[in-house]
């Protein structure tokens, strides 16, 4: 280091010393800002490394707060007329559909509309005898195909009897049926005698369902459905923990994904692809060849003597120590943080144990590649007091561009509208092939588990009503 | 500055509070080794905000062999010489006079100075010099660092290293000596 110029003699001080011992420990405080706009980058940099560590509680409750906020007001806003887009009961591969019917000039015409009535309508059985003034379209309630629904109603027993005289529709109700068109009209099944519900024809197809009412034929088919089949996308972050085995040595890393996809669902059954990008991580190994001054030995100098007091024939030295010192070569190593990013695709067949109209829990297995599109290598420290360093090795084991894997992994999804969706993938992935290279000692295994927990979307998947 | 090795475990771990705490520690001293290579307090500032960002980065190798203040004070040293290497702070190509090492010696040794000087001042004057002055008469008295040593960290001659340690220091000399005598006929 420094050649010693600092001698002071006299009273003053050299320049050297001056300002070594004026300045040389000086302190100051930094302003308030100076630490406020460190910790803004330090999270910065952890939030893009996927590391939400030191997020603010605050923060971190309050983007909770606002993503359960707004999924239920979604909830609520897809709701057409209070009631859920979603079926109560498990989906089943067929529906009823209603077949416009003629009663007595009257059209119905299936329709999906709720009905509604006003509080202030009066429901008058209409008369077969009174034509109405003009042609009326009635939408049929959709729940009248429903062979259950029927029954129920052949049960209700509280209808004047077939053979009563049906009474004279009040003008009044036909009046305002033929000019509130705005106003849902009331089904018809509210209009009909459900006791005349019990002429069933039985020698009709199995789907297929008729009935006679006062003379009058209503067929009812009941079609059967295409399996369904849809698409979903869906994208999330999946933190993961990787196993490096070499030479029966484990090391474990953290990575992490950001994933998008998209699969097509039929039936129970699904294929997937997409795209995830993410950060791995490893060790860094760097061995260092230093040579430094140092201490090996040491020798006495005498500086005085005297004869001993009690023996005077002796004389005693006063000695003083000198190290001896001289250049050594050391070596050492430094272990650093490499990080590495990735590309990966994976394609995964899947495979649904079980379904309800808002949760589903299955399985997915099938290969993925990674590309490698960079790398950064940590510097090694370089920490040699007073040393030279000679030569410096990067032992750290170089990745392969691309590697191939075997995932499987347990699906387990949320239904919370019809189409948007929370998935919570717990997943194991095998390297077929290792992403470092091989080295002379073996060729290490890797592992990893993790968990992908992301949205999802679905298009144009068909929901049924109630 | 007590910190021990927990709070160095938890500055690895990347916990903000062992942060702060480090932070607050030695953030005071290394503001004064900041203010000694800069002109003024922001740039100094904002050189010791960016040798954080790389000791919280960079923490988890330090291996306790040495203290942890040496340690951090290297880092900010460097960073300090990275930042001005890339500023191009320092005349890379300057003239090499002839001047032999006893002059150098000669001066210091030769000129002595009364203890009665103000902190304030003599950093002032400091920030006062030439950017390569500055840089290498820092190194040199407060860093403790060799010519060769200079040499390779700024990417300069040993022998501009020897010129500009020089050339600062008379040119530190003669502003106190401007100074004393201004305070004399007051």
């Amino acid at each position: 280091m420094s050649q010693s110029s600092n001698s002071n003699s006299g009273p003053g001080k050299n320049l050297d010393d001056l300002f070594r011992e004026s300045i040389g420990k000086q302190e100051f405080t930094p302003s308030p800002g100076v630490w406020k706009s460190l910790n803004w980058k330090l999270l910065f940099k952890e939030l893009i490394h996927f590391n939400f560590i030191n997020v603010p509680k605050l923060a971190l409750v309050s983007v909770s707060g606002g993503i359960l906020v707004i999924a239920s007001l979604t909830y609520w806003a897809l709701q057409p007329a209070g009631k859920s887009l979603l079926p109560a009961g498990p989906v089943t591969q067929s529906q009823s559909v209603a077949r416009p019917v003629t009663i007595q000039n009257q059209v119905g015409v299936a329709s999906s509309e709720p009905l509604t009535l006003n509080e202030k309508q009066t429901i008058n059985p209409p008369a077969r005898e009174v034509k109405p003034v003009q042609p009326v379209s009635v939408p049929v309630k959709r729940n009248l195909t429903s062979g259950a629904l029927i029954a129920s109603n052949v049960k209700t027993g509280n209808s004047p009897s077939p053979s009563e005289p049906s009474p004279v529709p009040d003008p009044a109700f036909i009046k305002h049926e033929s000019e509130s068109t705005n106003k849902v009209p009331p089904s018809i099944i509210d209009l009909l005698d459900p006791l005349e519900f019990s002429n069933f024809d039985l020698s009709s197809a199995p789907d297929t369902i008729s009935f006679i009412r006062s003379g009058e034929v209503f067929t009812y088919v009941h079609e059967k459905m295409p399996l369904p089949s849809f698409f979903s996308c869906n994208l999330g972050v999946a933190p993961e923990m990787a196993l490096y085995n070499s030479n029966g040595a484990t090391t474990t890393e953290f990575n992490y994904w950001v994933n998008a996809g998209i699969a097509y669902h039929y039936s129970r059954f699904s294929i997937r692809t997409g795209l995830g990008l993410g950060y791995t991580y490893d060790e860094g190994v760097y061995k260092m060849q230093y040579r430094s001054n140092d201490s090996v030995s040491f020798y006495k100098e005498v500086i005085g003597y005297y004869p001993d007091p009690v023996n005077p024939s002796k004389i005693i030295y006063i000695t003083r120590n000198h190290a001896i010192y001289d250049s050594v070569t050391h070596i050492a190593d430094d272990r650093t943080r490499n990080r590495y990013t990735y590309l990966q695709i994976p394609l995964l067949l899947g495979y649904n144990l079980f379904e309800t109209s808002k949760f589903c829990l299955g399985f997915e297995v099938g290969p993925a590649v990674s590309f490698l599109i960079s790398e950064k290598k940590a510097e090694p420290s370089i920490d040699i007091p007073n040393g030279r360093l000679i030569k410096l090795e990067d032992s750290s084991p170089s990745r392969l561009p691309t590697n191939w894997q075997l995932w499987v992994r347990l699906t387990i999804g949320y239904q919370f509208t019809k189409h948007w969706g929370l998935e919570i993938n717990p997943y194991y992935k095998y390297f077929l092939t290792s992403p470092v290279q091989s080295t002379e000692t073996g060729k290490p295994s890797t592992q990893a588990f993790g968990i992908d927990l992301g949205i999802q979307y679905h298009f144009g998947r068909k929901s049924i009503k109630k | 500055m007590v910190i021990d090795e927990q709070i160095v475990k938890d500055c690895i771990a990347g916990k903000r509070q062992a942060q702060r705490l480090l932070f607050d520690t030695f953030a005071p001293p290394m503001l004064g080794v900041c203010m000694r290579y800069c002109r003024d307090r922001d740039e100094a500032e904002d050189i010791l905000q960016e040798a954080f960002i790389k000791v919280f980065q960079n923490i988890h190798s330090f291996r306790g062999e040495g203290s942890l203040a040496g340690w951090i004070k290297r880092v900010i040293v460097n960073h300090a010489i990275n930042y001005i290497n890339k500023r191009n702070k320092i005349a890379r190509h300057e003239k090499i006079d002839e001047i032999r090492e006893t002059e150098i010696l000669d001066m210091n040794e030769n000129v002595e100075f009364p203890d009665e000087y103000n902190p304030a001042l003599l950093l002032k004057l400091i920030q006062e010099l030439p950017a390569g002055y500055r840089t290498v008469f820092n190194l040199h008295i407060f860093e403790d660092y060799g010519h060769k040593e200079i040499a390779e960290a700024l990417g300069i001659s040993e022998n501009t290293s020897k010129t500009q340690l020089f050339k600062a220091r008379r040119w530190l000399k003669n502003k106190i000596e401007e100074n004393r005598q201004k305070k004399n006929l007051k």
